[in-house]
This record gives structure tokens, sequence and C-alpha cells, in this order.
């Protein structure tokens, strides 16, 4: 079965970089993208215009980022965190921020990684080859129950 | 209405004032009270005293004037008769003129029988032989009575007095009522009020001069005869004594010595306070009878109540009371004079209650000022924290908008960087070599912007946030600091020393901040250097001549020029071009705000090619002008 990537990205340029960035390391899982934080939460409880999605299909790995449209990206953390399906799903934040605060409430609301986007599309490409090494590759996570 | 609200807030501000007001003028009002309370009791004592010795005074008076009396009738119970000469003897040796000066005449009259007159008018006559009166010596008034009591024997015999030789008393009812009841009683009894022959005042041109006065009277009996009932006595009567008295003198004489003059008293005869019963008044003011009604209501005469210092005295201090003499009721009225309290005493709960009235106002005074001042403070720290709050405020839309500026400009810049990579990558055959080097300066450009980004982020960042001070090791940190220099560019040869044992008291976060800046700018000038030494430390001689510590970073790298020394720690302030030193000349403008959070100075010098000094302190109360510190260094 495919281990499914959950891009939660609002822009549209990143969204294209960051597909880029997996394509060039090899990294060929499904990439779905949630526009805003509601759509993700949607995607992974299976409710509005996902309210069909067989959840037995969970993402391996979600990438989330901070900034986002209705429902912002810590609010989304801690609802998958708070639900049993979603808590041990690793989450890698990728932001452009490199705030205190928000590096603070990521890990403390239980998030895997904290990346920051760098400007330089050379070192996000080797940023996104690593995390994909380690969370689709080397990571061993639990089987859960669904 | 309008005005109701200020006076309510005042009055709530300053209610602690009034408070005190009240308490301390009630304090002050309680401290009169009491003293005149106090002051009054004495002078009602003082009065009573008086009044008492007064009234002891005027009987014993009498009764001393009674006692010459009773000593005269002695003379007839201890002989047969008594003649002229025994009576003047009598007179004399009591020293009537000088011991008894209220007696104008002690006299006798004797009881005559109409059948014995004839008798009696011719032993007067050969009595007088020797020197006739001016009016003879017939008994007057003259007609026909049941019994006559002529005055017999007078003394002093003066020439006032000789007049009244013959006399008969009895026909006036004044005298006759008291001759009645002295010869029924026994007892000597005075007339009531009547006029007296006295001696005219000195410088008076008439020979006589009527003065009210009281005449006693005291019976004498016959010898053996028994006088028991009141028939018998007016049997047994022979005649009485007589002692024609003037009040003036009598009661002057009393008063003389220790009598307070502040007191006026008045004695009135028997029947009430009227001018018609008068017989003394010591100030010449009648009294008694304008307070005869009020003296059950005292007080409410004149001024009813005494007004707080007013140097009257007491209207209150009155006293009506009866005594006895010689067997009449005599009224004496005792008053207070308004100068009766006006020396030292009554000045007293004035003092006390003038004094106290200060007292309270300032008081009054400090409290409210006090408070005022309170208001003050507690307004000042309003808009205090009304200010902070604002700050905190706009502190906090700069957080908001430094995070936009740090998520939402940089996504612009990855999207320039990554495509233009992209097309690097996908569409290299489509560019020649200059088209490929511009997309790399589109590359760099935006990566720069990137930096500068950080850099006034990170600037922002140490001017916002709290301050957590606690004590800093600065040579760990240093070392720290050039550790990952170091291991950031390893092939660079540097001298790095650090003093050791500078504990400062600060924030670590933003010390650290000022030394990746100032070490960093150290390594970064140095680059050129062969043998690159950068050396942190504190400045002994300016810490000591400056009080306060003075900590600098030296390197020996490129330098700069002086002249522009003060434009170092601008923000974007460059002194070197980009292609020779890259940064964003926001370093030390970032360094700056550490420094001045700390309450610390920093200043700079250096020489171009010759390398830079950075010297910093961090607290207050640098006692050297950075500037000339700086060109005594230079020079040194």
């Amino acid at each position: 079965m495919d281990k499914i990537i959950l891009l939660i990205e609002d822009n549209r340029d990143d969204e294209a970089l960051t597909r880029r960035a997996l394509k060039k390391n090899n990294i060929g899982n499904e990439v779905v993208v949630a526009r805003d934080g509601a759509e993700a939460l949607d995607f992974l409880f299976g409710m509005g215009s996902h309210a069909e999605r067989d959840l037995s299909y969970m993402p391996h790995l979600v990438l989330l980022d901070l900034k986002l449209p209705k429902v912002g990206g810590i609010e989304v953390l801690r609802r998958m965190r708070a639900d049993e399906r979603t808590k041990l799903l690793p989450v890698v934040i990728l932001t452009s921020s490199k705030e205190q605060q928000d590096l603070m409430n990521g890990y403390g609301y239980g998030a895997n990684s904290y990346i920051r986007k760098p400007v330089d599309f050379a070192q996000f490409i080797e940023a996104v080859r690593q995390l994909g090494l380690y969370w689709l590759v080397l990571n061993e996570t639990p089987q859960t129950g669904a | 209405m309008r005005y109701a609200r200020p006076v309510f807030e005042h009055l709530k501000r300053a209610a602690a004032a009034y408070a005190v007001l009240l308490f301390a003028l009630m304090l002050t009002f309680l401290a009169y009270d009491y003293v005149r309370r106090n002051v009054s009791e004495v002078a009602e004592d003082r009065f009573d005293e008086t009044v008492r010795t007064a009234h002891d005074v005027i009987e014993g008076q009498m009764n001393s004037y009674v006692d010459a009396m009773l000593g005269a009738r002695a003379l007839f119970y201890a002989s047969r008769s008594v003649n002229r000469e025994e009576w003047r003897g009598y007179a004399s040796g009591m020293d009537l003129e000088d011991r008894y000066e209220g007696m104008q005449i002690l006299g006798y009259a004797e009881r005559v029988e109409p059948e014995e007159m004839s008798a009696f008018e011719e032993r007067l006559a050969s009595t007088f032989e020797d020197e006739e009166p001016r009016n003879g010596l017939d008994v007057r008034p003259g007609g026909e009575r049941s019994e006559y009591f002529p005055l017999t024997y007078l003394e002093p015999l003066d020439e006032a007095n000789r007049v009244l030789i013959g006399y008969d008393a009895y026909t006036k009812p004044t005298h006759r009522t008291a001759m009645d009841q002295a010869r029924d009683t026994g007892r000597p009894e005075a007339t009531g009020r009547t006029f007296v022959f006295s001696s005219p005042p000195e410088g008076s041109r008439s020979d006589l001069a009527l003065e009210p006065g009281l005449v006693v009277y005291l019976p004498v009996y016959r010898k053996g005869e028994p006088t028991e009932t009141v028939a018998e006595r007016q049997d047994a009567l022979e005649g009485f004594v007589t002692c024609y008295l003037t009040a003036e003198e009598l009661l002057r004489g009393i008063f003389e010595e220790p009598y307070e003059p502040s007191i006026d008293f008045e004695v009135y005869d028997d029947g009430g306070f009227t001018p018609r019963n008068l017989l003394y008044d010591d100030d010449g003011v009648l009294r008694a009878g304008e307070a005869q009604a009020p003296l059950t209501t005292i007080g409410a005469i004149g001024e009813s109540i005494a007004p707080i210092g007013a140097s009257k005295g007491p209207p209150d201090l009155k006293y009506a009371d009866e005594l006895d003499a010689a067997g009449r009721e005599w009224s004496v009225y005792f008053e207070a004079l308004p100068e009766f309290q006006t020396d030292g005493e009554s000045h007293l709960p004035l003092f006390v209650f003038l004094s106290g009235l200060a007292a309270s106002l300032a008081l009054f005074a400090i409290t409210f000022l006090l408070v005022r001042s309170r208001v003050r403070a507690e307004r000042a720290s309003e808009d205090l924290e009304h200010a902070n709050r604002e700050l905190e405020a706009t502190n906090s839309e700069l957080e908001a908008f430094s995070y936009s500026v740090s998520h939402d400009l940089r996504a612009p810049l990855r999207s320039i960087d990554g495509f233009s990579q992209i097309i690097l990558e996908d569409y290299a055959d489509d560019f020649d070599e200059e088209g490929k080097d511009y997309l790399g300066r589109v590359r760099a450009a935006s990566q720069r912007m990137g930096r500068l980004i950080d850099d006034l982020l990170g600037l922002s960042r140490v001017t916002r946030g709290n301050m957590e001070r606690r004590r800093v090791d600065l040579n760990a940190l240093a070392m720290e600091v050039a550790g990952e220099l170091r291991e950031a560019k390893p092939e660079r040869k540097v001298e790095f020393s650090a003093q050791k044992g500078l504990e400062v008291w600060g924030d670590s976060k933003l010390l650290r901040v000022a030394l990746v800046n100032l070490i960093g700018n150290a390594w970064k000038f140095t680059e050129k250097e062969p043998e690159a030494k950068i050396e942190f430390g504190q400045d002994e001689d300016l810490s000591w001549r400056g009080h306060v510590s003075v900590y600098y970073v030296r390197d020996n790298g490129a330098g700069f020029e002086m002249a522009y020394a003060d434009k170092l720690f601008g923000a974007f302030q460059r002194l070197h071009g980009e292609d020779e030193f890259e940064g964003t000349g926001i370093g030390l403008a970032t360094v700056q705000r550490v420094v001045h959070r700390h309450g610390g100075r920093i200043w700079a010098e250096g020489q171009v090619g010759r390398g830079a000094t950075f010297y910093f302190t961090l607290q207050p109360g640098l006692r050297l002008d950075p500037k000339r510190p700086q060109e005594e260094a230079m020079s040194k």
C-alpha cells in the first residue's frame, strides 16, 4: 500500500516547490494537498468533502505549514493529537517562521520535527531529501488499528 | 448638579483629611470644655468661698456691734444708775470711733411716763447745764403720749449728734416697730432702712448728712423685775440702748481688707431687692434688682451665653443670701464682675481652644497634602499603567507584524529562488551564459534579502520581549561563540583569547546575540589577516576611571576610519563594500540595542588596516565621556 503524504499548504508556489523537491529526491509517494486547516481536518477525519473517504488510508507523513487560512496549523496539530486515529501520525512542521514561540508551540503540541523552509531552494531540496529518507524510509511507525 | 460630582470626588479623596480635622476639632472642643469647666469651677469655688466669708464677716460684724450694745446695757445692770460721764467713759473705753466705724451713735433712750416728764426734763437740763444744745433739751416731738423714749445719752456727742438729745424716735413707725419688738423679745432689734445723721463728707458745706442706715434697739429692763413673759417685759422696760449705724461705714468696714474687689455685693433690708431697701452697694450699680427675676434662671440675662474667649467673665456667678442682722432678715446679693475672671485663668480656655484649633488645622493641612500627593501619585501610576498598556498593545502589534514579515515576506523569496533554480535546471539549454548569470543574480539577491529579513527580525527581537536577568559568565559565552565560528570555518587560523572571571548580571540570550555579532564581526574583518587575533576582556583602566566595568572586543583586522565611528551603530550602515565583506549592516545596531537595554554604553575605536576595538558597559552610571577616552586611548 502506498504511503500517502499529506501536505497542508495554502501557498501554491510552495506546493509546487515541495512536489519538485520530493520528485528531485525520487520520493514518489502519493501527495494529498489540503489548502487550509479545515480541509486537512476533513480529510483526516472523513468529514465535509472527504466524507466518503476510506479512513483506513491514513497518511504516512504529514507536512504541516503553520500559517493557514481558516484553521491554523497549531490547531490542526492539537486536534490530530487529541484524536486516537491520528495521535501517532508523524507530523513535520514546514514553515517560514523560526519565531521561538512557534517552535515551542509546535513541539509542545506534539510535532515530530520542525523545519524552517530556507530561501535557498538548494537547501530546501536537501532538507526534503533528509526528511523523506528519515520519515518514509528509516523511521518505523507502530501499526495502528486502522 | 454639575458640581456635585467633583465635590463628591473631592470629599471621597479627602475623607481622611476631613476625618482628622473632625477628630482634632472634637479633641480641641473636649479639651476646651474641660479647661473651661475647670476654670469656671475654680472661679465658682473662689466665688463661693468669698461669699461664705462675706456672709460670716457681716454676721460677725453685726454681732460685735451688738456686743458693744450689750456692754452698754451691762452698765445699767451693774450700777444703780448711769450718768452721762459714765456713758461717755464706756464709749471711749470701747474705742467706739475707731473700732466701730459704722456706729454713728451709741445712745440711751430712757422710758419716760407722762407724769415723769417734767422731772426728766429737769434732770436732763441739769446734766447739760454747762452746754445746752441748740434745740434746747425739750423732749421732741411734743404732744401727749402714753410713754416717751427721749434720747438721754449720746456718744460721740458731737455737734451733729447733740441735736438728737431729747428726740423721741418712738414716734416714728420704723423705730417704733423695732423698739416694740425689742421690748417684747428682749433681744436687739434693728429698724428697717432709715436715714441716719452722719458727719458730712469731706468738703461738703452742710453740717449734717443723711445716709441710709439703721438703728438697733436693745431693751434695758429694771433690775430685779421678772422678764419671763412679754407682759412682764413690757412692764419692766426701762429704756433702750440705741445704736445708729450707717450701712456704708458698717459694711465697707467689713470688706476692706480681704474682700475680692471684682465681686460686687449689695445688702438690702428685709423686703427684697428694691432700691428702697438698699442698705449698701459696693460699686454703686444696682444689680440685684435686675437679677432678681433671673436668679432662678441663671445665665439668661444680658449675654445669655458667654461667647468663646470673651473678655467678660461669665455673668452667671451670682448669689443671693439672707442673713440675720440684729433680728432682721437682710438680703445680700453677690455678683462676679466681668474682671473677676479676666486675670490669667480665664484666658486658659481661649488659649487651649486657639492652639487646639491651630493644631487641628495644621493636621488637616498635612493630611490633606499627603492625601493629595497620594492621589497625584495614584494618577501618575494610572497614567503610567495606561501608557504601559498602550506600549504592550503596540508591542503585540509589532509582534504580529514581525511574524508576518518573517512568514509572508520570505515566501515570495522562496518562490523567486526556487523557480529560478528550476528554470536553470530544466531549461538550461534555452539560456546562454549571460542569461544563466542573470538568473544566478536573481537567486543571490533573493537570498540576500532573506538574510536581511532574518537580521531585521533579530534586531526587533532584541528590542521586544522581556529581559530575564541572571548571572552570566561572559567568558564562557565568548568561548562558545568563538567555538561556533571556528566550527563554521575550520580552515581559518584565528588566535582567540577571552579573559576569565567576567561575570555580569544580564539577559544571557541578549548578551549572546551581542557577542555573536561583536566576535562575528571581528572574525569577519580579520578574514584577510594571515595571523588573526581576537581578544575579549575587561579594560582595567577605563573601568577604574569610569566606575563601571568596561568590556572590549579587539581585533587586528581591517579596522575603520574614526571619522565614521558614529555611523557604525546605525542600522544598514556599512563602512565596507558588499564585495569586500559581506553583511547586512544590522549587526552593530543589534549590539547597541542589547547594550542599551542593559543600561550600558557602546563605542568603538579603530584605524584602517590596524584593527578595531569595541567597548561596552552593561550597567548605567559610566563616569566617562565615551568620546574622550576614545581619543585618549587612541593616543596611547
